[in-house]
C-alpha cells in the first residue's frame, strides 16, 4: 500500500461563515510540497470519511517563493505552501488561512490592505515628467547592497500576521510597508520624497504602533532586516516631526 | 488634532518619554530612598523622608512631576494595550512574550500604585495626628502579610515594566538600531531592572 500524507484543513464558505475542519489521506510522492498535496486534493476531493466534498480554495502563483501569493498557516507557522515541503513537515499537516485578512474561501484570503498600505505611505518614487529627467544621481554600493535586502519584500505577509500590533479591527500600516518606506528614503532618487513617506508614517496607524515584538523578522522568508530599518525610520520620523513642530 | 498632522506619532513618543523621565527616574530614587533603611537604618531613612517632605513646592511637584505624568502614561498605555492582540500562543519568541508582558505588568503596576499611593501617601495626610510618614508606620504597614506579597508583586511587575520600558525606549527613540545594539542593551537593561529590583527588595527586608 502507497505511503499517506495526512493533512488537516480549516475551511471556511466565506468570510461570515463558521470554519470548519476537513481532513485528508493524499498518496505520498517524493519531493511533494504543500501546492502538489492541494492539488491531489483538487483532482480527489474525498475526506478520510470518504465523503465527496467541494475542492479546496488556496492561491499560487510563481511557486518558486517569489510572489508571496501562496502563503497560509503551516502547522502553526505563516509561511509559502509552495517552498513548504512534506518531507519536512510534522503529520498530520495542518493548513489554515493567515489570520489578519478577511477570507475570501478556505485558504484564499484578501490581502488588499497590505497594497492599500503601500499607497498610504507612497511607496514607489515619481519620475514622470514631460521631459527626460536624465540618469538618477550616483549611489554608493553599501547603500546598494543594504537597499536590496529590502527590494526583497514581495508583500507575502507574513510579518503582518505575526505581528501582534497588525489586527483586523486597527489601522496600522505593518512592518512590510514601514521597510519599503526604509527602501524608497534609501535610494538617492527616491530621498526627493523623503518628506511625504515619513509624513505618512506619523499619522494614524503609523510607524508609533510599532510595539517592538520583532516577530516580522523571525518569519520574514525573504529575511529582510526589518526591525533595523524600522529603529533607522524611527530616528528618522522622530528628527522629521521635530523639524515640522519647529519650523512649520 | 487636524492641525498637526504629527500628533498621532508625537503622542506616544510623549508617552515613551514620560516613562523614562519624570516615571523612571523617580522610580530609581524612590529605590534609592527604601534602601537607605537597610543599609543604613530607620534613622537615615527617616532623614530622608524628612528631607524629601521639607523640599520647596513639594505638593505641587508630587501631583505635577510624578502624580500626573504617571496618568497620562497609563491612559496612553491602556490605549496602546486595546490596540494591539497578543499573540504568544502562536509565536513564542523572547521578544514577543516582553511584548505582552511589557502591557500585563503595566496593569498590575497601575493597580498597585493606586493601592500603594492610597496607602502609603494619601491615608496619612488625611490623619491630622500623624505629621510624616516614618519607619515605623511603613514597619506596621508590612506586618499584614498579604501586603508584603502585594508589594514584592507589586515591585516586581513596575520594575519589568521599566527596564524593558527603557528598552523599548532606546529603540523607539532610534537609539539603539542594529541587532548587536539591540541585544547588549537587552543586557544592560535586565541588570538595570534587576539592580532596582534588589534596591526595594532590600528595603522590604528592613521593614517585614
Amino acid at each position: 500500500m502507497a505511503k499517506k500524507v495526512e493533512v488537516r484543513i480549516k475551511r471556511q464558505k466565506d468570510n461570515q461563515a463558521e470554519p470548519y475542519w476537513e481532513e485528508f489521506h493524499v498518496d505520498y510522492q517524493p519531493n511533494m510540497n504543500v501546492i502538489t498535496l492541494l492539488q491531489e486534493i483538487q483532482r480527489n476531493p474525498v475526506t478520510v470519511q470518504g465523503e465527496k466534498t467541494t475542492p479546496v480554495a488556496w492561491d499560487c502563483s510563481c511557486l518558486e517563493e517569489i510572489c508571496g501569493a501562496c502563503t497560509m498557516v503551516i502547522n502553526g507557522q505563516v509561511q509559502q505552501s509552495c517552498s513548504a515541503l512534506v518531507d519536512n513537515l510534522e503529520q498530520p499537516i495542518v493548513l489554515e488561512p493567515m489570520r489578519k485578512f478577511p477570507i475570501v474561501r478556505d485558504l484564499l484570503v484578501d490581502r488588499t490592505r497590505m497594497f492599500e498600505a503601500l499607497k498610504k505611505v507612497k511607496a514607489w518614487i515619481p519620475i514622470d515628467g514631460t521631459y527626460d529627467l536624465g540618469a538618477g544621481p550616483k549611489q554608493s554600493q553599501t547603500n546598494q547592497q543594504e537597499m536590496y535586502l529590502y527590494s526583497r519584500c514581495m508583500t507575502c505577509g507574513c510579518c503582518v500576521d505575526a505581528c501582534p500590533q497588525y489586527t483586523p479591527d486597527n489601522s496600522f500600516v505593518g512592518p512590510a510597508a514601514l521597510g519599503q518606506v526604509f527602501l524608497f528614503n534609501q535610494n538617492p532618487t527616491g530621498k526627493f520624497n523623503k518628506e511625504e513617506r515619513l509624513a505618512a508614517i506619523m499619522g494614524d496607524g503609523g510607524i508609533q504602533e510599532c510595539g517592538n515584538a520583532q516577530n516580522c523578522v523571525r518569519v520574514c522568508p525573504k529575511e529582510i532586516p526589518l526591525t533595523t530599518g524600522i529603529a533607522k525610520l524611527n530616528g528618522a520620523t522622530l528628527s522629521q516631526a521635530l523639524k515640522n513642530l519647529l519650523k512649520k | 488634532m487636524s492641525s498637526v498632522p504629527e500628533s498621532p506619532f508625537l503622542l506616544r513618543r510623549f508617552q515613551s518619554l514620560l516613562g523614562i523621565i519624570p516615571i523612571g527616574a523617580f522610580f530609581c530614587e524612590h529605590a534609592f530612598t527604601n534602601s537607605l533603611a537597610y543599609f543604613y537604618g530607620p534613622e537615615k531613612f527617616n532623614e530622608a523622608v524628612e528631607f524629601l517632605q521639607g523640599l520647596p513646592f513639594v505638593l505641587f511637584m508630587e501631583v505635577f512631576l510624578i502624580g500626573v505624568p504617571i496618568l497620562l502614561h497609563a491612559a496612553i498605555g491602556l490605549y496602546i494595550w486595546i490596540f494591539g492582540q497578543s499573540n504568544v500562543q502562536h509565536y513564542g519568541y523572547l521578544r514577543n512574550w516582553l511584548y505582552s508582558l511589557q502591557r500585563w505588568t503595566g496593569v498590575i503596576a497601575i493597580i498597585f500604585i493606586v493601592y500603594h499611593v492610597y496607602k502609603l501617601r494619601i491615608e496619612w495626610t488625611l490623619n491630622p495626628d500623624i505629621h510624616h510618614i516614618n519607619f515605623e508606620y511603613v514597619q506596621e504597614y508590612f506586618s499584614k502579610a498579604w501586603h508584603v506579597v502585594f508589594y514584592f508583586i507589586g515591585v516586581a511587575a513596575s520594575a519589568f515594566h521599566f527596564a524593558n520600558g527603557l528598552w523599548n525606549f532606546m529603540v523607539k527613540w532610534g537609539i539603539t538600531v542594529g541587532e548587536r545594539a539591540q541585544t547588549a542593551s537587552g543586557y544592560a537593561c535586565s541588570l538595570i531592572g534587576v539592580g532596582v529590583f534588589a534596591f526595594f527588595m532590600s528595603s522590604l527586608y528592613a521593614f517585614s
